[in-house]
């Protein structure tokens, strides 16, 4: 009988406590199935799109205050500086610049909730636009839904509320014939006291409500959604800096890639070589190091070439030969001066012994200089010190190179062919890091060089940063048309699976991924083959960006 | 199941966009142009300076615009012009501008029902 007793007194507290926890389970229930949901439930805050050809415009209510973004339409440039007058249900308002960009309204007449429709017109610089859009907040005043579906006499709600009456008192029923029903029944009892907990903390009062809606602001943030798609808000993108712009469908060259390397431009660069072999000494400055400016005509060091044994004893019996000569001629002209004087020897005579042995004298004084001077290396141009390891009392050969000097201002590219290059005027290159130069065609080489043919070019503009020997890639447009969409580099983004794909701007806040197929077209572009239409908006800064959204 | 909700509003706004204010803009019973503004169909009528509003309903039936109040806002020669609009004696919403209107003035015309509910009209 007790026996009895306690299973019917169990199965009640069961059914009691089903009870208390399905109205949760009916009030979650409930939001999903309300139609008029505020439409950014993905952001939280309620917002209104509207676009013109001109400019989009989004409006997100945050708390009793709507903030207004402005952007160009096609490149999704923030519209700054712009008047802005706003038509609400109090008459036209003018809302006031934010430091983001973000153009603030103060709107009271928020709080009654529902549908608002605002007309703005944009006055930026020379373009005047007006645009209507409405936003739909959800009413302010009652209290928080989930208080409202508990109290509410929605007989849907009575209908759960019977039902988990009925499916407690069954499971406990079925339960209650083992021992770890107790257990089963202390834990349902916890979790129904835990949802009332919650369900008392939702409801709102004015200040917390303020305080999820600043909540909400400061955590809007991009998403990606379940199909594909990115929802980036305004003031994100503000941050992501996205830039989009129109496709165009054109004919563009084809381009050839060629592999390349950097070299001197041969005008402006030069070896030092030593014409005789010797060794090294520095001028009076030392050396120059790796990276010194030279200009043209200074001198670098010196090479004293090694005087032989033989050459020294060569030498040596020359100039006792001279020595000799001169010693002779000296007394022939002091007898020649004497007997002129008396007419014996013609003047004739005279000068020509005193030529003689002024032409001895210069031979003899000529052999002690070429023993003593050393041969000077000159730059030949001016530029920097590319490469050299002079080292003082350094033995060098004849012709070996002393120092590479190198103007960093003048650098060429030397490209490898497997075609001829015909008409080619520019092309463009780009290194390992992206960087992107222009090239202007100097030359092919007529030889073939391991079936290809040299062709130069020389670098245009800024050469900081580049080295001699460092490889790129050349793209030289050939005759050969191909018709596409021309992108930046920076719109293609490439997905874990390898696959290309660039971001649609599809609608004010929404991105879509396209697969595409490119090919390259220059050093900054890439045409876009198929996946895109003309006409769209693609994302040409900040897609890096997009890609990493989850 | 939210997101299902997301991605249907989604498309629903796309189709909304693809499909502009003006795609559905045809001559109205006045000559003017039609436009739909929920729940209502409004037809813009200018004539030099003046502005008319002629409202029907959701079933483009003409009726009284006695209740509404109106405001137009309209670019004209590179400024933005509000004009309010008043009741007239051709039962229709009526307003004077600075200058003459082109005839394919563009801007919105925000209307307040007798409800006191609003609505928007656009003029591309």
């Amino acid at each position: 009988m007790f026996r009895k007793f306690r299973r019917i007194s169990c199965a009640i507290a069961f059914a009691v406590v089903a009870t208390c926890a399905t109205p949760t389970a009916a009030s979650a229930h409930e939001g999903h199935n309300h139609a008029d949901e505020p439409p950014a439930s993905v952001s939280a805050a309620p917002r209104g799109e509207a676009a013109s050809a001109d400019f989009e415009l989004v409006a997100v209510a945050r708390g009793d205050a709507i903030d207004i973004y402005v952007d160009r339409f096609a490149t999704n440039e923030p519209v700054t500086g712009a008047s802005l007058v706003v038509e609400t249900p109090a008459g036209p308002a003018t809302p006031s610049e934010q430091p983001d960009g973000a153009y603030r309204l103060a709107a009271p007449w928020l709080a009654k909730g529902g549908r608002t429709d605002l007309v703005v017109s944009i006055t930026a610089r020379d373009l005047t636009d007006i645009l209507p859009v409405s936003i739909e907040t959800p009413p302010q005043t009652s209290a928080s839904p989930v208080a409202q579906a508990g109290l509410s006499a929605d007989p849907r709600t009575i209908l759960l509320i019977g039902g988990g009456f009925v499916a407690g008192l069954l499971v406990a029923a079925v339960a209650l014939r083992r021992r770890a029903a107790i257990v089963a029944l202390a834990c349902m009892a916890l979790a129904g006291s835990v949802e009332q907990g919650r369900a008392h903390e939702g409801h709102g009062h004015e200040e917390e409500k303020g305080q999820v809606a600043i909540r909400a602001n400061s955590e809007e943030r991009a998403q990606r959604l379940s199909d594909g798609t990115v929802f980036v808000p305004k003031s994100v993108q503000r941050i992501f800096a996205l830039r989009s712009m129109v496709t165009e469908k054109a004919r563009h060259p084809k381009v050839a890639e060629l592999p390349g390397r950097i070299i001197p431009d041969p005008a402006a660069s030069g070896y030092v070589q030593s014409s005789v072999g010797g060794r090294l000494s520095a001028s009076t400055d030392g050396f120059p190091r790796l990276g010194t400016r030279v200009k043209q005509g200074d001198i670098l060091g010196y090479v004293t070439p090694p005087l032989q044994a033989i050459d020294l004893s060569d030498m040596r019996q020359r100039q006792g030969e001279l020595d000799q000569q001169i010693s002779i001629v000296e007394r022939r002209v002091a007898r020649y001066e004497q007997l002129a004087a008396g007419g014996a020897v013609s003047r004739t005579q005279l000068e020509e012994a005193r030529l003689e042995l002024e032409g001895l004298r210069d031979r003899r004084a000529s052999i002690e200089k070429a023993r003593r001077e050393p041969e000077a290396l000159v730059a030949p141009v001016a530029g920097v010190i590319a490469e050299g390891t002079a080292v003082a009392g350094q033995i060098v050969q004849p012709s070996s190179i002393v120092f590479n000097i190198v103007d960093p201002s003048r650098l060429w590219v030397e490209a490898l062919s497997f075609e001829t290059i015909e008409g080619a005027t520019s092309a463009r290159a780009t290194t390992y890091s992206g960087r992107s130069l222009d090239l202007e065609y100097r030359g092919a080489g007529f030889a073939d060089r391991s079936q290809s043919v040299p062709v130069h070019f020389s670098i245009v503009g800024d050469t900081a940063g580049l080295r001699a020997g460092q490889f790129l890639t050349v793209l030289v447009p050939t005759r050969e048309e191909k018709e596409g969409i021309a992108v930046p580099r920076t719109s293609l983004v490439r997905g874990s699976n390898g696959q290309d794909f660039v971001y649609e701007h599809v609608g004010p806040e929404r991105f879509a991924p396209r697969s595409v197929r490119a090919e390259p077209l220059d050093g900054e572009k890439v045409l876009i083959m198929s996946g895109v239409a003309a006409g769209k908006r693609i994302v040409s800064q900040g897609a890096e960006l997009l890609e990493h959204v989850r | 199941m939210r997101h299902n909700a997301i991605v249907i509003r989604f498309v629903l706004l796309m189709a909304l966009m693809a499909s502009p204010a003006g795609a559905h803009s045809s001559k109205g019973p006045h000559g003017g142009r039609f436009v739909d503004a929920k729940p209502y169909h409004a037809e813009l009528v200018t004539k030099g300076d003046i502005v008319e509003i002629f409202i029907s309903d959701a079933d483009e039936k003409p009726m009284n615009a006695a209740g509404f109040r109106g405001v137009a806002i309209f670019q004209v020669s590179g400024k933005v012009e509000r004009i309010e609009l008043r009741l007239s004696e051709s039962g229709a919403l009526a307003g004077k501008a600075g200058e003459a209107l082109p005839e394919a003035v563009k801007g919105a015309v925000q209307l307040t029902g007798p409800d006191g509910k609003t609505t928007i009209a656009r003029f591309e």
